[in-house]
C-alpha cells in the first residue's frame, strides 16, 4: 500500500504507467493482437510475463517484432523499463519491480507452483500503485488472480480478456472470481481503455477531490443502497477508488457519475467492493503468526476444559483465509494437548462477496502457497480447480455478515485478529472499533493488528503484549456502553410517508405516475432490509405498525402490531430459508376497532431485501377475530403456537425433502463430475502428449532453425528470401551488398527496396519462377557495371509442396570470370611452354628422361632412347630396374638420394654397355635433379650424355701433349747442340752463325714440312724444294725420281744431309758462281743387297773444284745421319769436274712409317 | 767402380778419360754434341749411337765402361736393355731424360739421372761425382 501515493503528477498518455500482462496458454494470439495496436509513440511500457518453459529459448522477441513498432526487449537483470517499450520476462526466472527497475531471479517453488504472474503483479502493485495496470489474457490456471488483487489494493486497474475471446479462460475468469477486475474487455478494446483511462483520470482527480458536496452525495447514496457510511473511511483512498471507478465507467463528470449510482445499485455494491478489496492470505506475516502460535494461543488455551468454549472474531475476515490460518493454528495447538474445549472462529465482513468466498473455502493453488505443506495436506482437499477446505476448520468457522462499525459485535472473546482493516478508517471511527473490540474480548483477551496499523484508541485500552507483532491484550476495565448506531440510526431510520420515496427519486413524469399507481393501488407495504429491518414503509402501511416502549429495534417482528406478530415473523422465517416465491397468510384482525381481514405476502427479492404486502381482503369475521385478537389470550396463544408448530414441522419437512433431494442431486452430480475428472484426467494426459510432441518438434525446428541461420551467416553467400507475393522475408548479411536492406523491410514488397542490382530483371525472373515452380538462373551486372552475378532463384515449398515463397541467392561472377581467363591465359601459357619443352626434350644433345619417385619414367626423349636402345615409348611407365636389369647400381641408388634430399646429383659418371655398341664400354654423364612439387620432390629430371668419344679424344689429346712436349725438347735439344757446335767453331763468328742459322732455318722448314704431313711423312719433293729451288734457282737444279713419301726420320736426315750438301755446293761447288749444274736423282733399287732407295747427287762445275776438307762437321752430320740413323751409306766421288755424291739406305728405313705414337 | 780395375789413385783420372765411352741419343745432333763436350773433357775414347742397333753392335766390339743413355729412343724404344749389358759387363751408366727417375724401373733408382736438355755444367758435374 506504500506506493499507492505515487504517480500522481503524472501527465496524460499513460507517462509512468507500468502495464504488466500475465498470458499464458493460448496467450500469444491475445497479446500480439494486444501489441499490435500500440501506437506509434506511446508512453506506455509493458512488462510481458509469460508461462515459459525453462529449457527454451524463446522465440517471442523475435515474434513480437514482426507485431509491433514498439521496441522489444527481453528482460535482463537490472534493467530500467522506459516508457513506450515492451519487456519480455525470460524463461525460468522469476520478475519483480523495485523503483522501477526489473528484478530477475529464481524461482524458489517447483515447476508447476511457480507463478510468476501473481510475483510480478504484486510488486507492479507496490511499486507502482495507481500507476500499475495488470492485465490477465488467455491461460489455464489461476495465476494473475492474487496478483491482480495485490495489486487492485494497492490503486491499480486492473483487466481481465473476455473469457469469450480467451483461447483458455482459466485465467480471466479466476481473475474475473476475485472481483478485482475493473473492466472485462476483449484484447482489442484493451489499449484504447488503458490510454482513456488515465486521460479521464488525470483530469478528474483534482476535480471531485475538492467536491466536497459531490463525495457527500456519493457517501449518501452508497449508504442508501447498501447500508455501508464510508463517511469516516479515510478519504484518500476512497477517492482514488471513486476516481478509478468513474475512468473505467468513463463517466467525466461527477453528476453524471451520481445518476449512474441512482440508477445503477450495483454501481454501489462495485465500488464499495472496490473500496473493501484487501490483500488477504493464509500465515500474512507469518513472524505474527508465529508469535501468535507460540505465545497467545498456548495461553488461551490454558486450563480450558471440554465443556468450555474458546471464542476468537475475525473482522474483516474477506474470502477467510486468516480465519482458516487460525482454525489450522488453533487445531495444531490442540492437538498437543489433553483438554478439548470447544473453538468457534467467526469470521465477519460486509462484503457478501467476499464471504461467498469465504463459505466456499475453495481456494486457488496460488492461495495456498504460504500454507506449510503439512498443513495443507492435514487440512485441505486437492480439488481440480484448487485446494478445498476441510472438515476440520470448517467445523471450527463461521462466516457471517457484521459491520465492526455498526452492526453489535460478538462477546467474550478470546482473542480478536483485525488485521489491515482499520488503515481504511478515519481516527473517529478507529476509535469506535477500538471500542468495540474491548467490548467483545475478554479481560485479558489478546487482540491481533495488522503489522503497520496503529489505531487510535487502542493504547487506551490495551495493553502491549509484542509491539513488534502489534499484538494487544484487553486490560480489566470495564466496557463503555457501544455506541454503536452511528451508521445503524442513519440508515435504518424508518422513512414514513410519502416524501420518504428514495427509490422512486427524481421528478420525471413517469416516477410521478409510478407514484401515484402505488399509492392508489397497491396495498400498503413495508421494505425489509435482510436483517429485516424496515427501511421503508408505503402510505397505509402505519395501520400495521407500531412502536413498541424500551429498546428500539427496527425488526418488522417488533414493530408489527400484536396480532400481527406471529403470522409476520412466520411468514419472514419462510422467507429465511430462502425460497424465492412469495409466501401468504391470511389473518383476521381489529384495526381501529374493526375487524379486519387481511393478507399478508412476503417475497424476499434476489438482493436480500423483502416486502411484506398488507391487503385488506375485507371485514374480518368478529368471531375469527375472536379467535386471533381478542379470544381468549391463551387459546389464542396456543393456537398460534400449534400453528407455528405446524409451520415448523412443514418446514422443517420440507426442508428435509428439499436437502435429501438436494444430496441426492448431489451425490449425481458428484458422480458426474467423477466420471467427468476421469475424462479430464486422460484428456490431460492426451493433451500432454500432444504436448510434448509439439515441444519436440518445436525443437527440431530450433535446431533446423538454428543450422539454418547458422549456414546463412556463414556460407557468405548473399541469399534473400521472398514470400509468395514477393515480400522480404528474410535475407542473409551479403544480401546487404545488393539490396539496401534494413531490418524494418521484413514484409516489405521486394520491389520498395532500393536495390544496386537491376532489381526488375529479378522480380520478374522470381514471379515467372513461382508461377512454374522450377528453378531459373539469369544473368546480372550491377548497375554500376563493375561486378557480374549470377542470381539463381528457386521456389521455396513447404513439406506438403505447395509453394511458399521464392529464394534466390545472388553470386558474384566477377572473380570467376577473371579466373577463368587468367586459368585459360596460364592453361595456353603452360602448352606454350610444353611444347618448349617437348621441342626442347626433341632437338636435345642430351638425353632427358622425367622419372617419378618410384624409378618409373615419365617421359623420355629421343636422344636418350638413341643412347640405350630402346624405343621412347618403350620408357614410358616402365621401372629403371626393370627395363634396364644390368644397369649400374649407382643409378637407382642415385634417383632414391634425390627423392630423399632434394639436392640434384650432378655429374655422375656410369660405365656400362649399350645395345647400340654391342661388346663396348660405354661412358656416360648422368645428372639427377629433382622437380619440386607441394611440400617436396614430385619428379626426379635426368640428363644423359654419352662421353666415351670425348674420352678417347682426350686421351688422345693427352698423348699428343706429350708428343708434343718430347718433340719440343728434341728440338730444342737438336738447336742446343747446334750452338753448342757453333761455339766450337773456331771460324768467323759471322760465318758461325750463318752456318748456324741456316742449319736451324733448314731444320725448321723439315719440321713444318713433317707438321703438315701429321709428322708421318713428307713428299721428297716437298723436302728438296725449298732446300734448293727456292734458294737457288730452279735453272740450275733439275730433280728426277718417282714421287715417294719418306717418314720422319728419313726426312730429318735426308732434309739435313741435302742442306749440308747444298751449302757445300754453294761453297766450292755446282751451286757457287763457277758451278754449272746440279742434278739430283732418286730410285728404288734391288741389285742384291736388298730394297734400296738410292739418292745420287751430281754436281758439274764449269772449272775444276778442290774437294773439300771431309773431317768437317758438316761431313760427320751426314754421316751420323744417314749412317747411324738410317743404316744407309754415303759415298763421295770427287772428280775434276764436279762430285757425285751416292746415299743408300734400306728403303723400309726411308719410307716405312712407324706407328704414330699419337 | 767397374770390375777388375784397380789402378793406383794417383793415376786413377788418366785411366779414366781413357776408357771408352758411349753416348746414344736418336737425336743424332745431341749424341755429337755430348761426345764433343766429353771430348772436350778430355776423354779420349768417345763413341755415339743413335739406335739401339748401333748401340748393341758397338758393345759387340767394344768394351764400353762409362755410358750417357737417352732413355726413349724413339719409336716405343728405350735403353734399359742397353744399360743392362753394360753394367753387367762393369760399366757405369748414367741416363739422360726429359721425364725425371718416374720413366726408370727400380733397378736403375741409385743411377745418375740428368736432365734433358743436358747442361753442360750438370754433365761435368756428374762425371767429376764418378771420378
Amino acid at each position: 500500500m506504500d506506493g499507492t501515493e505515487s504517480g500522481q503528477a503524472a501527465g496524460s498518455r499513460g507517462e509512468g504507467v507500468i502495464v504488466g500482462v500475465g498470458a499464458s496458454a493460448g496467450g500469444l494470439e491475445a497479446f500480439q493482437d494486444l501489441f499490435s495496436r500500440l501506437q506509434v509513440n506511446h508512453r506506455i511500457a509493458m512488462v510481458l510475463v509469460q508461462h515459459l518453459d525453462p529449457d527454451h529459448e524463446s522465440l517471442l522477441q523475435d515474434l513480437l517484432r514482426k507485431r509491433t513498432e514498439t521496441p522489444v526487449h527481453t528482460i535482463h537483470q537490472d534493467m530500467a523499463v522506459e516508457p513506450g517499450n515492451i519487456y519480455l520476462i525470460p524463461p525460468g526466472r522469476a520478475l519483480t519491480i523495485e523503483n522501477g527497475v526489473l528484478k530477475l531471479a529464481s524461482f524458489e517453488s517447483p515447476r508447476g507452483q511457480r507463478r510468476p504472474i501473481d510475483v510480478f503483479f504484486e510488486s507492479l502493485g507496490r511499486d507502482r500503485g495507481d500507476r500499475a495496470v495488470g492485465i490477465v489474457l488467455s491461460g489455464t490456471g489461476s495465476d494473475g488472480a492474487e496478483g491482480i488483487k495485490a495489486l487492485k489494493a494497492a490503486g491499480g486497474l486492473v483487466f481481465a480478456q473476455d473469457p469469450v475471446q480467451s483461447r483458455y479462460d482459466g485465467m480471466p475468469k479466476s481473475a474475473i472470481a476475485t472481483g478485482a477486475v475493473d473492466l472485462i474487455l476483449r484484447t482489442e478494446e484493451m489499449v484504447d481503455a488503458l490510454a482513456d483511462f488515465f486521460d479521464r483520470k488525470s483530469g478528474l482527480e483534482p476535480a471531485i477531490e475538492s467536491d466536497r458536496e459531490f463525495i457527500d452525495t456519493v457517501f449518501k447514496h452508497v449508504r442508501y443502497h447498501t447500508g455501508h457510511d464510508f463517511t469516516h473511511y479515510k478519504h484518500s483512498t476512497l477517492m482514488r477508488r471513486l476516481s478509478l471507478r468513474m475512468s473505467v465507467l468513463g463517466i467525466a463528470s461527477p453528476a453524471d457519475y451520481v445518476k449512474t449510482l441512482i440508477r445503477d445499485r450495483d454501481e454501489a455494491r462495485r465500488l464499495i467492493h472496490d473500496v473493501l478489496i484487501n490483500v488477504t492470505g493464509f500465515f500474512r506475516d507469518p513472524e505474527a503468526w508465529d508469535k501468535l502460535r507460540t505465545t497467545v494461543l498456548p495461553q488461551i488455551l490454558k486450563g480450558r476444559g471440554h465443556d468450555e468454549e474458546v471464542r476468537i472474531w475475525v473482522p474483516g475476515c474477506s474470502s477467510g483465509q486468516e480465519a482458516y490460518t487460525l482454525a489450522m493454528l488453533l487445531s495444531e495447538e490442540l492437538s498437543r494437548t489433553s483438554a478439548h474445549p470447544q473453538v468457534v472462529i467467526f469470521g465477519t465482513d460486509i462484503d457478501e462477496h467476499a464471504l461467498a468466498q469465504a463459505r466456499r473455502g475453495l481456494y486457488p493453488a496460488s492461495a495456498v502457497d504460504e500454507i506449510p505443506a503439512a498443513y495443507l495436506q492435514e487440512y485441505f482437499i486437492s480439488t481440480p480447480e484448487g485446494y478445498e477446505v476441510g472438515k476440520r476448520l470448517r467445523n471450527m468457522v463461521r462466516f457471517s455478515y457484521q459491520s465492526v462499525i455498526k452492526d453489535p459485535p460478538f462477546s467474550k472473546l478470546d482473542l480478536v485478529s483485525c488485521r489491515n482493516l482499520t488503515i481504511y478508517f478515519e481516527p473517529k471511527l478507529q476509535k469506535v472499533a477500538a471500542n468495540v473490540f474491548h467490548y467483545a474480548l475478554n479481560p485479558g483477551g489478546f487482540l491481533m493488528l495488522g503489522l503497520s496499523e496503529n489505531p487510535t484508541g487502542v493504547s487506551d485500552r490495551f495493553e502491549d503484549f509484542d509491539g513488534p507483532t502489534r499484538i494487544f491484550r484487553r486490560n480489566s476495565e470495564l466496557s463503555r456502553p457501544l455506541d454503536l448506531p452511528l451508521g445503524r440510526l442513519s440508515q435504518t431510520q424508518p422513512r414514513m410517508g410519502s416524501e420518504m420515496a428514495p427509490a422512486l427519486s427524481g421528478n420525471g413524469p413517469r416516477a410521478q405516475v409510478e407514484r401515484a399507481i402505488l399509492e392508489a393501488h397497491v396495498p400498503p407495504y413495508v421494505v425489509l432490509s435482510p436483517s429485516n429491518a424496515v427501511s421503508y414503509a408505503a402510505p397505509g402501511a402505519e395501520d400495521y405498525l407500531r412502536v413498541p416502549s424500551g429498546d428500539q429495534r427496527y425488526d418488522l417482528v417488533s414493530l408489527a402490531i400484536d396480532p400481527l406478530v406471529a403470522p409476520v415473523r412466520r411468514l419472514l422465517a419462510h422467507q429465511d430459508s430462502a425460497v424465492q416465491s412469495p409466501v401468504s397468510a391470511e389473518v383476521t384482525i381489529e384495526i381501529q376497532g374493526a375487524p379486519r381481514k387481511i393478507l399478508l405476502t412476503a417475497k424476499r427479492l434476489a438482493s436480500g431485501e423483502k416486502y411484506m404486502l398488507f391487503e385488506t381482503l375485507g371485514p374480518g369475521d368478529p368471531d375469527a377475530l375472536m379467535l386471533t385478537a381478542s379470544a381468549a389470550r391463551d387459546d389464542a396463544y396456543v393456537r398460534e403456537l400449534e400453528n407455528e408448530l405446524d409451520d415448523a414441522r412443514q418446514t422443517i419437512r420440507s426442508t428435509v425433502e428439499e436437502l435429501e433431494t438436494s444430496n441426492e442431486e448431489l451425490k449425481s452430480s458428484n458422480e458426474e463430475m467423477m466420471s467427468m475428472n476421469e475424462e479430464l484426467q486422460s484428456s490431460n494426459e492426451e493433451l500432454s502428449t500432444i504436448n510434448e510432441e509439439l515441444q519436440t518438434n518445436i525443437a527440431q525446428l530450433n535446431a533446423v532453425n538454428g543450422d539454418l541461420a547458422g549456414f546463412l551467416e556463414s556460407t557468405g553467400l548473399a541469399t534473400v528470401f521472398l514470400d509468395d507475393a514477393l515480400n522480404l522475408r528474410r535475407f542473409t548479411p551479403r544480401a546487404q551488398d545488393y539490396f539496401r536492406f534494413v531490418e524494418a523491410d521484413l514484409g516489405r514488397p521486394l520491389e520498395d527496396i532500393a536495390a544496386l542490382i537491376p532489381a526488375e530483371e529479378l522480380i520478374e525472373s522470381c514471379r515467372s519462377a513461382l508461377l512454374a515452380g522450377e528453378l531459373d538462373e539469369i544473368e546480372l551486372a550491377t548497375l554500376d557495371g563493375t561486378r557480374n552475378l549470377i542470381a539463381r532463384i528457386a521456389p521455396s515449398r513447404q513439406e506438403t509442396g505447395t509453394l511458399q515463397g521464392v529464394v534466390f541467392t545472388l553470386v558474384d561472377v566477377t572473380d570467376l570470370r577473371r579466373y577463368a581467363s587468367e586459368a585459360e591465359a596460364a592453361r595456353e601459357e603452360a602448352q606454350r611452354r610444353m611444347i618448349e619443352v617437348e621441342e626442347l626434350y626433341g632437338a636435345s644433345p642430351i638425353g632427358m628422361a622425367l622419372f617419378d619417385l618410384e624409378h618409373r619414367f615419365r617421359r623420355v626423349n629421343q636422344t636418350l632412347a638413341d643412347l640405350d636402345g630402346l624405343p621412347a615409348k618403350a620408357h614410358v611407365g616402365a621401372r629403371v630396374e626393370m627395363l634396364f636389369p644390368n644397369a649400374p647400381a649407382e643409378i637407382v641408388a642415385a634417383l632414391d638420394q634425390v627423392a630423399e634430399t632434394g639436392e640434384a646429383v650432378i655429374g655422375m659418371e656410369v660405365v656400362g654397355s649399350s645395345p647400340v655398341f654391342p661388346g663396348e664400354d660405354r661412358a656416360w654423364v648422368v645428372d639427377f635433379y629433382p622437380l619440386a612439387g607441394d611440400g617436396g620432390v614430385a619428379a626426379i629430371g635426368c640428363n644423359v650424355r654419352d662421353i666415351t668419344e670425348q674420352r678417347e679424344t682426350e686421351d688422345q689429346l693427352r698423348r699428343i701433349m706429350l708428343e708434343l712436349q718430347h718433340r719440343v725438347k728434341n728440338m730444342l735439344a737438336n738447336v742446343k747442340a747446334l750452338i753448342n757446335r757453333a761455339k766450337r767453331d773456331r771460324r768467323d763468328p759471322k760465318l758461325v752463325l750463318r752456318t748456324l742459322s741456316d742449319r736451324i732455318d733448314s731444320m725448321a722448314r723439315t719440321h713444318a714440312l713433317l707438321t703438315d704431313g701429321n709428322w708421318q711423312s713428307t713428299r721428297i719433293t716437298d723436302l728438296l724444294r725449298p732446300e734448293l729451288h727456292d734458294v737457288y734457282g730452279e735453272e740450275a737444279i733439275s730433280f728426277h725420281g718417282p714421287e715417294l713419301r719418306l717418314n720422319a726420320r728419313a726426312s730429318l736426315a735426308i732434309g739435313l744431309t741435302v742442306h749440308e750438301l747444298a751449302t757445300n755446293a754453294a761453297k766450292y761447288g755446282a751451286l757457287s758462281p763457277e758451278g754449272e749444274h746440279l742434278a739430283i736423282r732418286w730410285m728404288r733399287v734391288d741389285e742384291g743387297d736388298g730394297d734400296l732407295l738410292r739418292l745420287v747427287w751430281t754436281e758439274t762445275c764449269k772449272g775444276e773444284i778442290v774437294a773439300p776438307d771431309g773431317n768437317g762437321f758438316g761431313t760427320t752430320l751426314i754421316h751420323a745421319m744417314i749412317e747411324g740413323t738410317l743404316e744407309g751409306r754415303i759415298a763421295f766421288d770427287w772428280h775434276a769436274n764436279g762430285l757425285t755424291c751416292t746415299i743408300e739406305m734400306p728403303y723400309d728405313n726411308a719410307t716405312r712409317i712407324a706407328p704414330s705414337p699419337i | 767402380m767397374p770390375h777388375g780395375l784397380h789402378p793406383a789413385p794417383s793415376d786413377l783420372k788418366i785411366d779414366l778419360k781413357t776408357l771408352p765411352v758411349l753416348c746414344l741419343d736418336d737425336e743424332v745432333l745431341v749424341a755429337i754434341d755430348m761426345a764433343e763436350i766429353l771430348a772436350e773433357r778430355g776423354f779420349s775414347d768417345v763413341s755415339t749411337a743413335f739406335t739401339l742397333r748401333s748401340a748393341g753392335e758397338l758393345l759387340d766390339r767394344k768394351p764400353i765402361r762409362l755410358a750417357i743413355l737417352d732413355v726413349n729412343l724413339g719409336h716405343g724404344e728405350t735403353s734399359f736393355e742397353i744399360a743392362r749389358r753394360i753394367e753387367e759387363a762393369g760399366g757405369t751408366v748414367v741416363f739422360a731424360s726429359g721425364y725425371g727417375m718416374s720413366q726408370l724401373p727400380e733397378e736403375f733408382h741409385g743411377n745418375t739421372i740428368l736432365s734433358k736438355p743436358i747442361h753442360e755444367n750438370a754433365l761435368t758435374a756428374a762425371l767429376d761425382r764418378l771420378g
